[in-house]
């Protein structure tokens, strides 16, 4: 077996995303559903159910009273905050252990989702375009290739290193070359697997890639800003370090100049102190 | 014992038992400074270059700019008894993302606006470790003043 059908195969032996996320979603968009039918669907979970609880105390979300109940957390939060805490509710359980390939200790490469996800808030603000329900969810799971890829860099991470040193090869681009496919690219497959709406799929394939240009589309340009603006910040940052693409095309697209951009990194630091329960979650 | 200096943060020390570190620099700068006569250090991790940005800001967190930040690592430093003539300055970070446009050059202009700033008031950088596409953690032992580096992935590094 090549090592891409085995990097396939460990896809396959994923644990499945939990179903209540995408029956949440499905009744959110629903507009005769009932929040008592919601509770229900979600309660069923009980692991989900204390995240969600848990998470939906943070500061960042805006409740102001303290939150005991399923009905109380649906009651106070709109509808695009409880399914961005539904989704993280189901993701952080993916993100428990240390990745090796990546040299990040346990709860780092969760830290840099959740700042990519807030990062992401900030500028989608900034592009005064529509309001992207899923863009958070994309945020926090941009990554999540690098889960299952790690163990495959680690084993050739000496010679995806030197083409990064030799040649001046993305990371990404080394990871494509020696493993057969990347970590952006099986990111995306990833969440294919799970049945995600292809909104998200096509963000986390499209994070790091020049096809981003030219496919223009705007959630998947905000990830690629607000990864890199976390990236820069050193916010859960590994042994691939910020050897990584950056497209200046991305923030013409959208208007931005360089100081557009470092005002959003620097309202970054706040939000984040805000998320500490969501950051701490894992 | 470690006391973290967290990103846009900084502080000073005169307890020999401990350690300043800052982890994860990225393309923010941290600069330690240590008076090796009345053994006192300082460690900061700043951000951005210039408060101009967003003065508001600056004012509430002075620690995320270099020309805010600096000045206030040296003076919170001379109040615990340190003397400029005698401190020693390392810096590391100011890493770079692979950016042809130089649009996301935060890392080169950082570490231009501590240059800049370095040398209007005559401050001699004794060692540093700049730029690269490395992510580096920072450490300052008070008791004698040693200074490393932790690079993601790699070996520690005396600076």
């Amino acid at each position: 077996m090549n090592s891409i059908d085995q990097i396939f195969v460990s896809v396959k032996s994923l644990p499945p995303f939990p179903q209540v996320a995408r029956r949440a979603a499905e009744m959110l968009s629903d507009p005769n559903a009932n929040s008592r039918d919601l509770v229900k669907i979600i309660e069923y979970d009980q692991a989900i159910t204390a995240n969600i609880l848990r998470l939906c105390n943070s500061a960042y979300f805006g409740i102001k009273v303290p939150v005991g109940s399923l009905h109380q957390a649906i009651a106070f939060l709109g509808h695009k905050n409880l399914m961005s805490i539904i989704f993280a509710s189901c993701s952080v359980e993916y993100y428990r252990s240390y990745v090796p390939g990546y040299d990040l200790e346990k709860g780092e490469l969760w830290r840099h989702s959740v700042a990519c996800a807030i990062l992401s808030q900030i500028l989608a603000q900034k592009t005064g375009q529509a309001d992207y329900p899923l863009l958070f969810t994309a945020g926090l799971l941009h990554d999540i290739g690098k889960l299952v890829l790690s163990v495959f860099v680690r084993e050739r991470f000496e010679q995806i290193m030197n083409l990064v040193h030799s040649q001046g090869c993305s990371f990404l681009d080394a990871e494509h070359r020696v493993l057969g496919l990347d970590h952006a690219e099986l990111g995306g497959k990833i969440a294919e697997h799970w049945n995600f709406p292809p909104v998200i799929s096509r963000a986390i394939s499209l994070h790091h890639n020049p096809e981003l240009i030219a496919s223009r589309d705007s959630l998947a340009a905000i990830i690629h800003l607000a990864d890199v603006g976390c990236l820069l910040m050193g916010i859960g940052v590994g042994a691939d370090g910020l050897a990584y693409r950056a497209y200046q095309h991305v923030m013409h697209e959208f208007g931005f100049r360089e100081k557009d951009f470092e005002s959003a990194l620097s309202k970054l630091v706040g939000e984040l102190a805000k998320a500490e329960e969501l950051v701490h979650a894992v | 014992m470690n006391i973290v200096v967290g990103m846009a943060d900084m502080k000073v020390n005169d307890h020999p038992e401990t350690t300043l570190v800052t982890y994860s620099l990225g393309s923010c700068i941290g600069v330690a400074i240590y008076d090796p006569i009345s053994r006192v250090g300082g460690m900061l991790h700043y951000m951005l270059p210039e408060a101009g940005l967003d003065p508001e800001k600056a004012k509430e967190r002075p620690f995320m700019f270099a020309d805010t930040a600096i000045p206030l690592l040296f003076k919170s430093a001379y109040e615990l008894g340190a003397k400029k003539s005698r401190i020693r300055v390392k810096v590391a970070g100011g890493s770079q993302i692979l950016d042809d446009g130089g649009y996301f050059n935060i890392g080169k202009r950082n570490y231009a606006a501590l240059r800049k700033m370095f040398w209007r008031n005559n401050v001699m950088i004794e060692n540093e470790d700049i730029g690269g596409t490395i992510n580096r953690t920072m450490y300052l032992k008070i008791s004698d003043g040693s200074i490393w580096l932790k690079i993601s992935g790699g070996e520690r590094k005396n600076l």
